[in-house]
């Protein structure tokens, strides 16, 4: 491309192919494109490119991303995770559970990496899963995933019964859009009565994923990593569940 | 707007706007993922606030103004002051076309990098507008009637804008100035 014979600057010509400019506008850029072979140029591979990006970033998945964000306007505030929730942070099952007010000042994840807190349902609000702490049939949990960027998430378990549950989205069959400035995924689980370990795991990745292969390795017991595409990054935890 | 209508209305605008501020974004900060980031935040801002789009300005504009913000508010977490950006001077009588170059959403090179970079320094605490007019303006080679297009503005009103920045940010320039030398 030319740049030296430009005539219409780039905003302008985003605007012509975003159909945001006003008439008379519209007719100088038109008149400027007839007689600049430049610009046509440069508007041809603006329009492949959004063409690309469209592609590559589909409208719709895009919206459902934001989502979250759009219920947490309405609704302004977590039932149960709130103010209650103490400044202490601990190490669980190699997983650092931090508590999280929604005004918390933002906190930084290694590019690349993820990380899984949780919490439980308390008499005064959200707490945080304290190491060792002995979880029982109804106790309520919500997940927090600290990843660096947007993409998708999944929380899967596996109980002491070898049984794996989608917990995120909840029986789902594909990782749901992530932002990072949302961490708290909607909704909430109730643990069913089944003892021993609970193994959770928490699975982000820049790019789309299908949770086929996880489960499946849950199930056989065999090796999550392996199964699971190569942007994938996993976050553990554990619940011990008395009987 | 009905909470309902929201992800359609979101669908529209990223559909129409989101691979030209995704460019923009791209433009200054030099980073796809980053670029990525930045379309979100942009839309994120609206979905948050949709009474943003209820103005006079066009929605490509607001939506231009909030991304170019959110754009130089990161550049300037790493910008080191170069001098590279020059005298801030609002040419009363500017031609047609000014005698910068053309930048394209790809292309410029370090020298506007650094640029930028300048004027993010300069520009913190400026609203979207402002600093939107300034980087058009000083580092990207834009005239005030082509900024006035972009921003649904008069020329006479972007010349305005630019000369009361100008006044600020060589203040604010001249204390960078002194901090490289001493």
């Amino acid at each position: 491309m030319s740049q030296g014979t430009r005539r219409v600057q780039d905003a302008v010509l985003e605007m012509y192919l975003a159909s945001a400019l006003d008439d008379s506008a519209r007719a100088r850029v038109e008149a400027a494109l007839a007689d600049s072979e430049a610009d046509r140029a440069r508007l041809a591979e603006l329009r492949a490119d959004s063409e690309a990006f469209l592609l590559h970033h589909p409208p719709a998945a895009f919206a459902a991303r934001l989502e979250p964000a759009r219920r947490m306007v309405e609704r302004r505030w977590l039932p149960w995770l709130g103010a209650a929730l103490a400044a202490s942070a601990a190490v669980f099952g190699g997983v650092l559970l931090r508590p999280v007010a929604e005004t918390s000042g933002p906190e930084y994840v290694a590019k690349g990496g993820v990380r899984l807190n949780v919490y439980r349902r308390g008499a005064e609000g959200g707490v945080p899963v304290r190491p060792g702490e002995a979880l029982g049939k109804g106790d309520a949990l919500q997940f927090e995933v600290k990843a660096s960027a947007s993409g998708y998430v999944a929380v899967l378990s596996r109980d002491g019964a070898g049984h794996v549950t989608v917990y995120y989205p909840y029986g789902g069959d594909a990782a749901a859009a992530y932002v990072p400035d949302q961490p708290l995924l909607p909704g909430a689980i109730e643990l069913d009565g089944t003892p021993g370990t609970e193994e959770l795991y928490a699975l982000f990745s820049p790019e789309p994923f299908t949770l086929g292969a996880a489960v499946k390795a849950l199930e056989s017991g065999a090796a999550l990593e392996p199964g699971l595409p190569a942007t994938v990054r996993v976050a553990r935890a554990s619940l011990a569940k008395r009987p | 707007m009905e909470g309902n209508d929201m992800p359609e209305r979101v669908e529209e605008l990223y559909r129409r706007f989101g691979p030209a501020l995704h460019r923009r974004a791209l433009s200054l900060t030099r980073d796809a993922e980053e670029a990525l980031d930045i379309t979100q935040d942009t839309f994120l801002a609206f979905v948050k606030e949709p009474d943003l789009l209820r103005g006079e300005a066009s929605a490509f504009t607001v939506l231009y103004q909030i991304c170019t913000f959110k754009a130089v508010d990161r550049l300037r977490r790493r910008a080191r002051w170069s001098g590279r950006l020059g005298e801030l001077t609002v040419e009363e009588d500017e031609p047609a076309q000014r005698e910068a170059e053309v930048a394209s959403a790809h292309g410029g090179g370090l020298e506007q990098v650094e640029a930028a970079q300048d004027l993010a320094l300069l520009t913190q605490g400026e609203k979207p507008r402002t600093l939107t007019a300034a980087l058009l303006y000083f580092v990207e080679g834009y005239s005030m009637e082509e900024i006035g297009e972009v921003l649904g503005l008069t020329r006479k009103t972007v010349g305005r804008l630019l000369e009361e920045f100008a006044t600020r940010a060589r203040k604010r320039g001249a204390r960078f100035d002194h901090g490289r030398t001493a």
